[in-house]
């Protein structure tokens, strides 16, 4: 391959072996049992975005086959690829062929958001997984395993993956700094941190922009990517709805909402998050407060437009502002 | 008329549709089914592609225009037997019937019939449809092919109006031309009728003349939208909302701009816009359920049911406005599809879904393609590379 100047770090820093893999120790050991005795389950990777699954399953596929990793691994996404459907006729032209590999007696198929399937779905697909369980394990990954259906359940080994430690990203954040030649101080690694929740794709993505304007990764730096990619001020529209000035409030929503080419119902998830980490909100407050944004949240489901449903979401904040310190 | 005569002649030609005509022309070539429903908006170019590819690549075409209350039997025997016959020059056919809708109006026995026909048929049959998720067709659905059109953009619009523009001589001031595809709304047959009455018997046209086009209604809409906000009486809201040719999803969003003004204290407005986000929710049900009947309730609580929420009327006298929402909705759809189509794109290559990427990767890309953008062709080159 040739030399390329410029790789996105999530690949190019992610890890090859199981060795490698950070901050999930208890699950890489149970993983690297399975190499060395070359049998498995299937196997469920439960946990939220960014704690390492797709990176687990692809070490794991890596020190299993060595070199021929590719050949013997079927990587899908429920979610992208359109139904159960077109998931199927892929697995079974998969399974069918003989496992290419001396080494190992099956192959790997790894199912990404396989909680995105729906009930009936998944019973198609335990169907299929005990058709060709002779030579091929599944990999499903998910971020909550309750939403699989208890009989894929029985049938995996079940890793739950834990939220990435401060002490971890950091580190991570830290090694790469040196690789590339980058100044990150403390504070900058850690607000990346607070910034990433534990994602490690995210925190890694954040840096690279970074060091797209600087080598020193101010914390200065650091606030100007999270603020360019993420709206921090939304806290704010409810401050301005909260004194009752709805006006204000309502054109800054539309035009962050444009800006970030945020859904609603990323807008109002991040309200929430917002709104629970502000300062500025008495914990009363904040319970009424998120209260109505899970309501709203159920409401963008069903409505078809979501400026309007945030509108009326700020017109009922208007209405707690005014009962907390009524105008007339 | 301008659009009888700009009608595209080359399939390079017709706005915004790159994706949608490249699956069709795979379709043709790979026939893996036998038919392939093309579905989207109106006006976005579902017919046109299919005739243009036809006339382009020399195939006889075969257009079952749409039918209405004609008899069916008679039709699906014609399309039976023409699927049969070898096509009159020895070349190639495609079959198209357009608006499956009212195709399979009617009793199911059509589309059962319909599918008999597809499945002996020994040339690509091609449907056009708004909404083919209806229950109706889903049997249909097995056996064909999905191809979605997608609206288009709002931008790609007011380019091809402006080349229009050109071709005829004609001058028009940039802003109608802007104006004229915002309210299109991704419908690029719409806009160039617009732009046609605007146009007609005039080599000159300001933006003033865009309201003059389009005063009429819009007077109706603000006595309607006055009425909502002023008044109390149920039927004085409810008829001049009626008199108004205009979508319940479209006034609510009158309302949404204007309410604010009148409905000065919290309840109030609260009260209205629990109305507003009410009618939103029942007029989503009415395009999913495609249960027309469904439609009073949205048109009834955008009207009565604001107006009724609240306690008293302010005596200010209002300038009502246009609703700024519409190119709002237009411009963050338009965004979101761009970073949709680009997270898909690299997905297999990250390792990671479309929608993962779409939040935890695209931004940051974004940021690097602005801010270095020497870096971000790099890293584009990256991701493009095999």
């Amino acid at each position: 391959m040739s030399e390329v100047k410029f790789e996105v770090w999530t690949e190019k820093y992610r890890p090859v072996t199981l060795s490698e893999v950070r901050g999930q120790d208890e699950i890489i050991d149970r993983l690297k049992a399975f190499v060395s005795s070359k049998s498995m389950p299937h196997l469920l990777f439960a946990g939220m975005q960014g704690t390492g699954k797709t990176t687990s399953f692809l070490a794991l596929a890596k020190d299993l086959y060595g070199d021929e990793w590719k050949d013997n691994v079927l990587e899908l996404n429920a979610s992208d690829d359109r139904g159960i459907n077109i998931v199927r006729t892929s697995i079974k032209d998969f399974a069918r062929t003989k496992t290419v590999s001396e080494k190992v007696p099956f192959k790997l198929i790894f199912l990404d958001e396989a909680d995105a399937l729906t009930k009936d779905a998944q019973h198609a697909l335990r169907r299929t997984m005990e058709d060709y369980t002779s030579n091929v394990r599944f990999c499903l990954s998910c971020n909550y395993s309750s939403k699989i259906i208890p009989p894929i359940q029985s049938r995996c080994a079940i890793f739950r993956f834990r939220p990435l430690k401060r002490e971890v990203i950091v580190q991570l954040l830290k090694d790469i700094a040196i690789r590339e030649k980058l100044i990150i101080p403390e504070e900058s690694s850690t607000y990346i941190y607070d910034a990433s929740e534990g994602d490690c794709r995210k925190a890694e993505n954040i840096l690279q922009a970074c060091s797209a304007i600087a080598e020193n990764v101010t914390l200065d730096v650091v606030r100007e990517v999270v603020s360019f990619a993420e709206p921090t001020e939304l806290y704010e529209i409810i401050k301005l709805a909260l004194a009752g000035n709805f006006k204000s409030a309502k054109d800054k929503m539309s035009d962050i909402l444009v800006k970030y080419g945020l859904s609603g119902m990323d807008a109002i998830r991040q309200i929430q998050k917002q709104i629970w980490n502000s300062p500025d909100f008495d914990d009363k407050l904040k319970v009424k407060l998120i209260k109505f944004c899970g309501e709203y949240e159920y409401r963008l489901t069903e409505g078809a437009n979501e400026f309007v449903q945030l509108n009326a979401f700020l017109a009922e904040v208007v209405l707690i502002g005014n009962e907390l310190s009524p105008t007339k | 008329m301008l659009i009888k005569k700009h009608v595209p002649k080359k399939l390079s030609d017709i706005v915004g549709q790159y994706k949608g005509i490249v699956k069709f022309s795979r379709f043709v070539k790979s026939q893996k089914k036998k038919a392939v429903i093309i579905y989207g908006e109106p006006g976005i170019g579902k017919t046109l592609a299919v005739r243009v590819f036809a006339t382009e690549q020399n195939f006889e075409l075969l257009e079952i225009p749409p039918s209405g209350t004609r008899d069916k039997k008679e039709i699906i025997s014609k399309i039976g037997v023409a699927s049969q016959q070898p096509s009159l020059f020895g070349g190639n056919k495609i079959i198209m019937i357009d608006e499956l809708e009212s195709f399979g109006a009617g009793n199911r026995g059509v589309i059962r019939a319909l599918i008999e026909v597809i499945k002996k048929s020994n040339y690509p049959i091609v449907l056009t449809s708004n909404n083919p998720w209806n229950s109706k067709f889903r049997t249909l659905r097995k056996y064909c092919e999905m191809i979605e059109f997608d609206k288009v953009d709002w931008k790609d619009i007011e380019k091809y109006l402006a080349k229009i523009c050109q071709s005829e001589n004609i001058d028009v001031e940039p802003v109608v031309l802007k104006k004229i595809a915002a309210r299109s709304q991704g419908d690029v047959r719409s806009a160039v009728m617009d732009l046609d009455v605007l146009t007609t018997n005039k080599v000159e046209v300001k933006n003033t003349d865009f309201f003059d086009l389009f005063r009429e209604r819009e007077e109706n809409i603000f006595y309607a939208v006055k009425m909502v906000l002023k008044s109390f009486d149920g039927n004085v809201a409810f008829e001049a909302f009626n008199n108004v040719k205009i979508d319940s999803s479209e006034f609510l969003m009158w309302i949404d701009q204007n309410m604010y003004h009148e409905y000065l204290d919290p309840i109030s407005l609260k009260n209205g816009y629990d109305n507003v986000a009410l009618g939103d929710k029942f007029n989503n049900r009415v395009s999913k359920t495609q249960n027309w009947s469904l439609a009073y309730y949205p048109n009834f609580v955008v009207s009565v049911g604001v107006q009724q929420a609240k306690t008293r009327v302010t005596q200010n006298i209002s300038r009502y406005m246009r609703p700024e929402l519409l190119m709002k909705i237009f411009s963050l759809a338009a965004k979101r599809r761009k970073a949709r189509g680009i997270s898909q794109q690299i997905s297999g290559k990250l390792h990671a879904s479309g929608n993962a990427l779409m939040r935890d990767f695209y931004p940051y890309f974004n940021f690097i393609l602005e801010k270095n953008p020497e870096m971000g062709k790099e890293l584009t080159t990256y991701l493009e590379s095999e």
